[in-house]
């Protein structure tokens, strides 16, 4: 093609050189008119302008080719090739536009596979990351439904504390009272060992007093016996009166009868029948004190044989409540072991207690910490959906633009 | 200026808690009662028969004579009469005393009492020991005619 062009350039040249000679010869320069100049000029011209449309056509044939196939493969038809076969430089214009256009054709393939792997890849991903969105709320749903139970169990934890707080305080105040009444026991057990001495002593007192009360009744029973004894001899006095009485009544009787010469005799009868009333009289007296005495005495009988009872029960009372106070004192022993046994426990409770209440405290700061940490990841997984939420749109997107893409592609005939 | 009371003595005792009286010259002698023997179908007005030394002594019941009842438990004590009616005795249940009593003073009666004597606030009953035995007598006799005729034989020729 240079080679070519400088040729016609060399000819355009040489034709111009030779017509200038031509000029020369036969008209001399001195003797030039202007108008000679001027035809000489027009003449360079035309050949000049002859010369450059015989080149053009030369070169713009191949190149409207070019052209034309340029129009189709823009239409979309890639298939469309120059046919050329030419040396020049036009000829390998068109063999490199055949490797373009193939070429083209072959990016063009591999684009439309492309779009539409992107496509596919992209709706996936969308459809992934709308499942992905949804898990990712129902574990921002789940963090937040966490991130309360957090709360409410640092705040149960710390009612916990408080709980158990109080509880420590008031094993504390049962170990202090444990105490007190081990120390109550303690004195208990020594009052009821007292009791169980004085009802020893009791119990001697009563058995000696019921000995007194028997001695007592012994010699009631032989007072009884005299009264009875009283009793009799003043019975024996009374017939003794009474017989008397109607002696003296029978005297008085025949001293009526003997007229003035018993008058003395009556009046003797009449003093010993006084006499007789009044010995009966006594003895009714003494009978009465006798069986007063008699009475009396049986009551008193009666009232020691109680006592003698009563001393006997009251015996058996001590008895029995010496045998309840032993009972008492062994009871308060046990007690006192089991009070003992029960301070330590609740200084066991407490050590324990007050262990438990730093743990719980542990378990408070760290349920704060969890409660805290699961607002961040709620927070995260909120920002996580947001950010699911964007890529589910960005493949959407992709998924719009590789379709585009596909689109575009599509007008291309491969 | 009236003229002293002539007290005389009296045998003094009580009968369903009435005081009684008799003229000490009336009784011969007082007994208290030990054994008494009772007597078959005898009415209730003998209380039996009374040994005095040898003696047999009636003795009349003065609680069923004047019908009274009470003092059954006291001591028995027979009051032998004077006599000539030493062989009747009256049962009483108290021990009777000497007393002296204005006899003038007494008020008559009828019955078996024979008056009445208002004297220390007492009211004395003064019996008569003989309208005593004549009714007495009356009793029995009854007691036997009732007793003979129902034991006679109802023969025609002795009834004729």
């Amino acid at each position: 093609m240079q080679l070519k062009l400088g040729l016609a350039f060399l000819m355009v040249a040489a034709t111009t050189v030779v017509a200038n000679l031509l000029l020369n010869f036969l008209i001399p320069p001195r003797d030039y008119p202007l108008s000679n100049i001027i035809g000489v000029v027009s003449c360079d011209l035309l050949i000049g302008l002859g010369a450059a449309y015989f080149l053009s056509r030369y070169f713009t044939r191949h190149l409207k080719a070019l052209a034309s196939a340029s129009r189709i493969i823009s239409a979309g038809d890639l298939s469309r090739r120059v046919d050329l076969r030419t040396d020049d430089e036009v000829g390998d214009l068109a063999r490199a536009f055949n490797a373009m256009a193939e070429n083209l054709l072959n990016v063009v393939r591999e684009v439309t596979a492309t779009a539409g792997a992107i496509f596919e890849s992209a709706q996936s991903l969308s459809a992934t990351a709308q499942e992905m969105n949804a898990s990712t709320q129902e574990i921002s749903s789940t963090v937040q439904h966490i991130a309360q139970g957090a709360e409410t169990q640092a705040s149960m934890v710390s009612k916990t504390s408080e709980v158990t707080k109080t509880l420590v305080q008031s094993i504390l105040e049962v170990d202090a009272k444990a105490q007190v009444v081990n120390e109550r026991a303690t004195d208990a057990g020594f009052r009821a060992k007292q009791g169980g001495e004085f009802a020893n002593l009791a119990m001697e007192k009563i058995s000696e007093v019921a000995e007194r009360i028997q001695g007592a009744r012994d010699a009631v029973e032989g007072f009884r016996t005299r009264a009875l004894e009283i009793n009799k001899t003043v019975e024996f006095i009374t017939s003794i009166a009474s017989q008397t009485h109607l002696l003296a009544l029978n005297a008085a009787i025949e001293a009526a009868r003997a007229g003035e010469q018993g008058r003395g005799f009556a009046v003797v009868a009449e003093e010993v029948g006084k006499l007789a009333d009044n010995a009966k009289g006594f003895a009714v007296q003494i009978s009465e004190l006798a069986g007063r005495i008699n009475s009396e005495s049986a009551n008193v009988l009666a009232s020691m044989t109680e006592s003698t009872r009563a001393a006997r029960e009251g015996r058996e009372v001590v008895l029995e409540a010496n045998r309840t106070l032993e009972d008492i004192v062994k009871a308060i022993l046990t007690t006192v072991e089991r009070v003992q046994e029960i301070s330590a426990l609740t200084k066991r409770q407490t050590q324990g207690a007050e262990e438990l209440v730093r743990g719980i405290e542990e378990i408070s700061k760290i349920a704060e910490d969890n409660a805290a940490g699961t607002q961040e990841a709620s927070a995260a997984t909120q920002q996580q959906t947001a950010s699911m939420q964007e890529l589910s749109g960005s493949a959407q997107a992709l998924a719009r633009t590789s379709d585009t893409l596909r689109d575009a592609v599509s007008v291309f005939r491969t | 200026m009236s003229a002293p009371p002539t007290l005389q003595l009296a045998l003094e005792f009580t009968l369903a808690r009435e005081r009684y009286a008799l003229p000490l010259t009336a009784v011969q002698e007082v007994h208290e009662i030990a054994l008494l023997k009772r007597v078959p179908k005898a009415p209730p007005v003998i209380a039996g028969l009374l040994d005095v030394r040898g003696r047999v002594v009636t003795l009349f019941e003065l609680l069923r004579v004047f019908d009274l009842e009470g003092d059954e438990d006291g001591p028995a004590v027979a009051l032998i009469l004077a006599p000539p009616d030493g062989h009747i005795g009256l049962l009483v249940r108290s021990r009777p005393r000497v007393t002296r009593l204005d006899l003038s003073a007494a008020e008559p009666a009828e019955g078996l009492i024979e008056s009445v004597l208002p004297a220390c606030d007492k009211l004395y009953n003064i019996i008569s020991p003989r309208r005593i035995l004549e009714y007495c007598e009356k009793q029995v006799l009854d007691v036997f005619k009732l007793a003979g005729a129902e034991n006679r034989p109802a023969t025609p020729g002795r009834q004729a």
